[in-house]
């Protein structure tokens, strides 16, 4: 047989036309309204990555170095030992001193240098960098404790920049982490998929997500909590579909995966694991399937998950840190009492039984973390809507939450039926609530930090979005809709008063 | 006449317009109306970490190196109080560097801590130089400070000529304030000098933002509306 005769070629180019008809029957197949959510999420976040000045987002700074020194070393900076130039490499060292970006965070007066007699020495400052100048932040960086995987995927945005100038690289870095909260918003409308064939209850539940001012303003930053934020979209998405059809292979499997990627990701994706196992448990529960199979994709799932979490270890290993020690060093400052625990977290959202002693710690609750900083606290959390903004926030929160009860109480029956999923959902939600807590209760042993803000909530603003697209939907037929606009009306107004603000802030 | 669907349709999708535009006549038209000082540079700003005051007695000069000033700088400001009941004496601002030299009184006569403001005539192009107080009065002062290391990595001051753990604050206005929206072409200059995109992609983003976001949301509503309830998806 001749070359020219050999099939295998033809076979390729066949199989790569069938490939590219099928990602073109998928692409003309996306519902319009989330195409139309998926452009405007893309041009929101984009604005909000333009418009932040550089390392102007909680930790950038930090998070922006790590993927700096794995993409030119490809090692993480240690998070315990001071080495090269410390935190920071000598290229953003200098941009962040001569710039004036260092003091700009969280000093609300302060303006970036955009002077030109500051710029024009930067640009010859970094025309003049030996490559060297870019790979000697090694350390020491809080931020070195955290798991690779995100930093992993920044780093290729990094290294495939067109641009080779900082402010370039940064921006490349910054439109990975948007390409994530785009994810995050097709996997809200196949999460809302699987609860209501009511299209426009998808677009509401997706419009939430994708217009969400503390989200969009998160996707346009470096950040691992982006990366989180996805993961447990998809694990929201994947864990209906489980509950809902029933577990088989790819579901368990993908679950696992997720869990994996989650635990390889932050150290409070370690909270997924609870709401893994419940969910698996829940949804074997309703379906019954065959026990040899079950145990066969639980074995392979964990497996998956115990070989990611070895991959850690050894990465760990190599930069001085422990696994999971952000979350778990805190376990050795002692005088952990249950009920003192107890005590913080109902002071956190209710006044103090006569009983109760103050609670450990500032002054901060459910007003700070649920409304202020889950909806949105910009910059380095010092750009803040008006109070009155939030006191309506929390006014419709609470609206929000009593309606929430009365239409589970209405619609009992037809949860009743899905009790299951029910479950599911509310073990994923309340699995990172609670993680949060004690952690924040175990930082508040040993500093005044409570280590909490609305930010660690995103992960769980699909079930947010899905929660008040349930009210929605439990309204009259005629009143939903209108409820719907009132809601995505609202989020476009704070979306575009947070840009503004953050404008106004930065450069006037 | 449309069918009841599709006036409920055109009904949420305006009230959605509708709250946006509310919105923005009552939240934000009044700020874009707003006429406060815009900022030509803070070498040294209010409200930094570590408040580091310096005392200038009758004579006394403090001067920081390094200091940034821009070619729209207009007023320059920084903050006084007196150590004891008598009020502030007079000071004398020094605003020097390549090409360039200002000099201002600014007024005394305060007996509670304020900000000291003086008109400059601003530098022909922006330049790094040096800013110098001097304490014109009989009476010692008190000129606020800061002690913030993230302050005193770009410059520090000298008293007299002796080196301070400290920097005196140190901020530029322009000399007119134009209003927002006058002001936007200078605020998407400066924040394009911080992106490796130009200006252009913020003035094309512009009307996609404040137009375009509002209606996209609005049509997809209208389109969800408007379609029929979607199958259950595939068991994939």
């Amino acid at each position: 047989m001749t070359a020219a005769q050999r099939p295998e070629p033809a076979t390729r180019s066949g199989r790569a036309s069938v490939s590219a008809s099928r990602w073109t029957r998928r692409l003309r197949a996306t519902p319009r309204p989330l195409a139309v959510l998926l452009a405007t999420a893309a041009v929101l976040s984009l604005a909000w990555a333009l418009v932040l000045p550089p390392f102007q987002g909680p930790d950038e700074s930090e998070h922006f170095a790590y993927v700096q020194h794995l993409a030119e070393t490809g090692r993480a900076p240690s998070p315990t030992t001071f080495g090269g130039a410390g935190s920071h490499s000598t290229e953003q060292t200098r941009a962040m001193d001569t710039l004036g970006l260092r003091l700009l965070m969280g000093t609300a007066t302060a303006r970036p240098s955009w002077s030109e007699a500051d710029q024009a020495p930067w640009r010859a400052f970094e025309r003049s960098l030996p490559d060297a100048a870019r790979k000697d932040g090694n350390g020491l960086n809080p931020i070195g404790k955290n798991p690779p995987l995100y930093y992993a995927y920044e780093a290729v945005a990094y290294r495939i920049s067109p641009s080779s100038t900082l402010w370039g690289r940064l921006l490349a870095t910054r439109i990975a982490s948007i390409l994530l909260f785009l994810t995050t918003v097709a996997l809200t409308w196949a999460a809302a998929s699987e609860l209501t064939r009511r299209v426009w209850a998808r677009t509401l539940a997706t419009g939430l997500v994708a217009l969400q001012p503390q989200l969009v303003s998160l996707s346009a930053i470096v950040n691992a909590d982006n990366l989180l934020v996805t993961v447990w979209t998809a694990f929201l998405a994947l864990s209906i579909r489980t509950l809902k059809r029933g577990p088989n292979a790819r579901r368990v499997v993908g679950l696992c995966a997720l869990t994996a990627a989650s635990a390889l990701t932050h150290g409070r994706g370690i909270a997924i694991l609870p709401a893994l196992a419940i969910v698996l448990a829940a949804a074997c529960w309703h379906h019954r399937p065959a026990l040899r199979s079950t145990l066969r994709w639980l074995g392979a799932g964990l497996a998956l998950i115990g070989v990611s979490l070895l991959a850690f270890r050894l990465f760990t290993a190599g930069n001085g840190s422990t696994l999971y020690g952000g979350q778990t060093n805190y376990i050795h400052h002692g005088g952990f009492k249950p009920k003192e625990l107890a005590s913080l977290v109902w002071q956190f959202y209710l006044p103090p039984l006569p009983s109760m002693q103050p609670p450990i710690g500032p002054a901060y609750g459910y007003r700070q973390m649920y409304i202020e900083t889950f909806f949105g606290a910009f910059g380095w959390l010092e750009v803040r809507y008006p109070q009155r903004v939030y006191a309506a926030i929390q006014l419709d929160a609470a609206c929000g939450l009593v309606a929430l009860y009365t239409a589970v109480v209405v619609r009992r029956r037809e949860l009743w039926a899905q009790r299951h999923v029910a479950v599911g959902v509310l073990a994923i939600t309340l699995s990172l609530i609670a993680l949060l807590h004690l952690v924040s209760y175990l930082a508040l042993l040993g500093s005044p930090d409570p280590l909490i803000v609305g930010r660690y909530l995103l992960p769980l603003v699909g079930v947010f979005a899905l929660a008040t697209t349930f009210v929605a939907t439990s309204l009259p037929r005629k009143l939903g809709p209108l409820f719907a606009a009132l809601l995505l009306g609202s989020a476009v107004a704070l979306q575009l008063g947070g840009l503004g603000m953050v404008l106004l802030r930065f450069y006037a | 006449m449309p069918s009841s669907p599709h006036r409920r349709a055109l009904l949420s999708a305006a009230l959605l317009l509708a709250v946006v535009a509310l919105a923005f006549l009552t939240q934000m038209l009044p700020r874009l109306d707003r006429h406060e000082a815009t900022s030509a540079g803070t070498p040294v700003p209010f409200g930094t970490r570590a408040q580091a005051d310096i005392a200038l007695a009758p004579g006394s000069e403090a001067c920081e190196p390094h200091i940034t000033i821009d070619a729209a700088a207009g007023t320059a400001t920084i903050a006084t109080r007196p150590p004891g009941r008598r009020p502030t004496p007079q000071l004398l601002l020094t605003l020097s560097g390549p090409g360039y030299r200002e000099r201002v009184r600014l007024a005394g006569g305060a007996t509670v801590a304020q900000q000291v403001s003086a008109r400059i005539a601003s530098p022909a192009r922006s330049l790094v130089g040096t800013a110098c107080v001097r304490n014109m009065g009989a009476v010692p002062v008190i000129v606020s400070g800061s002690g913030d290391p993230r302050v005193l990595t770009r410059t520090r001051a000298t008293l007299d000529g002796r080196q301070q753990a400290a920097a005196f604050i140190l901020t530029f206005q322009e000399s007119a304030s134009h209003g927002v929206l006058a002001d936007l072409p200078d605020m998407i200059d400066r924040a394009a000098t911080f992106s490796a995109a130009g200006p252009w992609l913020f003035w094309l983003l512009l009307p996609l933002l404040v137009l375009g976001v509002p209606l996209a949301v609005a049509v997809a509503l209208l389109l969800a509306l408007r379609s029929p309830d979607a199958p259950e998806p595939d068991d994939g």
